[in-house]
């Protein structure tokens, strides 16, 4: 059965849903607004969630400054509630903050982070160290809360980003990084992981999870996991992408590997995904050597595909983008074809409906 | 009934001129659902509250219920 890509629901569907405890499929009739404008509704409503009791809040913040640290840590995390807290800390003096962030204990943080409106709360998050938000993200991925940590994306520090993605497992970045919306933040940790984790990501995720995080990370996304991962695994994930008809994904994923892995990828793909992802790719001359060294039945099976097609132009545009070594080999096959399908290459060469090298290497086959 | 400007009500200022061009059942259903969100928010702050000043040491708690009053 083929399965639809991880990242369906637009993510600022999914932020408002979330913000209105909803599921994404309860926020209906949104899918025509631009993600600009959603991203400006979904501040309006989380402005309008927490405008309320702005003044009690503030007039506790302000106590922090009266009540020694020590005492206010403790007394914060045994009488404060970590709704109640999370207004408060919107309000802290960032030094206040950082400060009492000391003094808590981790638990009670992610009860706080969880109740935290992202966007009132960025100047103080923005303050606080990275390790206790390291900690702090170790206990929501624990606790699978990966929608409010995706929520905080665009709240913290590239540090603090850095040390909240390094305690994910392979199988917690899967979950979250569908759930991301996307800034030059990420694309920074994304492509400064550790090695270890991109050797553990590697080598803990099936090629079908691989193929899923390709496409929540954008395939272009994924060349330090992708050299991690064994040929055979490329040519999986390769499968999976072509399974799932997801041209364009893999279009981008072959930019980001290896010759060797390049044969492994194109070598899985059938007439039909060639036909399909060879007007999509970037060529190289890499590409070039991979369809030069094609199996004679695929390239049977391509020429079949092409002259059974009754849209000319995607093979038009694949057939030029080919080398002169392949399209040679491609049309020194033509008698191959079926009689009908070599009477449609001829007629589509005839009305013109094939581009210039095909016109002139129909006009060379016998009669 | 205007359904866009129930929608700004609610949100307190105007939502971009593309989500109050929705079709009103889509906008009413939006606001409907702010508005119980808004109350949620509310129930769980009243009860944070009141947690708050009943559990707090007595020698605090005259300056933590003026602060939250």
């Amino acid at each position: 059965m083929k399965k639809g890509p991880v990242h369906a629901t637009s993510p600022q569907i999914g932020r408002i849903a979330r913000l209105l405890h909803l599921d994404p499929a309860e926020i209906q009739g949104l899918g025509s607004v631009a993600d600009a404008d959603l991203r400006i509704l979904h501040d309006q409503i989380s402005r309008t969630l927490f405008a309320e009791g702005q003044h009690r809040f503030a007039r506790v913040a302000g106590l922090s400054k009266t009540i020694p640290g020590p005492l206010a840590g403790v007394l914060a995390e045994k009488f404060l509630p970590p709704v109640m807290a999370a207004r408060v800390s919107e309000m802290l003096d960032p030094a206040k903050a950082r400060d009492l962030i000391g003094r808590v204990s981790i638990s009670y943080l992610a009860e706080i982070a969880l109740a935290l409106d992202p966007v009132k709360s960025r100047p103080v998050v923005q303050k606080l160290p990275p390790e206790p938000i390291g900690k702090v993200a170790k206990e929501l991925f624990g606790r699978q809360e990966y929608a409010t940590m995706a929520e905080f994306v665009g709240t913290v520090t590239v540090e603090a980003l850095f040390a909240a993605l390094k305690v994910a497992t392979p199988h917690d970045l899967l979950a979250v990084v569908p759930l991301l919306e996307w800034n030059d933040n990420l694309d920074r940790v994304i492509a400064d992981l550790p090695h270890s984790q991109v050797v553990d990501i590697a080598g803990s995720l099936t090629a079908e999870e691989l193929a899923d995080l390709a496409l929540a990370l954008d395939p272009s996304r994924m060349g330090p996991i992708v050299a991690a991962v064994p040929v055979d695994t490329v040519a999986g994930i390769a499968r999976a992408l072509f399974d799932r008809q997801e041209y364009a994904g893999m279009a981008a994923f072959v930019g980001v590997v290896t010759p060797e892995m390049l044969h492994a990828a194109l070598g899985v793909a059938s007439s039909h995904d060639l036909l399909a992802v060879v007007p999509l790719l970037e060529w190289s001359p890499q590409i070039d050597e991979v369809v030069d060294t094609l199996p004679d039945e695929t390239l049977d099976g391509l020429f079949a595909e092409i002259a059974g097609s009754a849209d000319w132009e995607p093979a038009k545009i694949a057939f030029e983008r080919l080398s002169s070594t392949a399209q040679e080999r491609l049309f020194a096959r033509f008698d191959r074809l079926s009689s009908a399908n070599q009477q449609n290459v001829r007629d589509a060469a005839a009305a013109g409906e094939l581009g210039d090298v095909a016109t002139s290497l129909v006009a060379t086959l016998p009669i | 009934m205007n359904q866009a400007a129930d929608l700004a009500a609610v949100l307190g200022e105007e939502p971009p001129a593309s989500v109050r061009a929705l079709p009103v059942e889509t906008l009413a259903r939006l606001t409907e659902q702010i508005t119980v969100a808004r109350k949620r928010q509310h129930a769980e702050m009243e009860a944070s509250v009141a947690t708050a000043i009943a559990g707090v040491p007595f020698a605090v708690r005259g300056i933590v219920k003026k602060a939250l009053s």
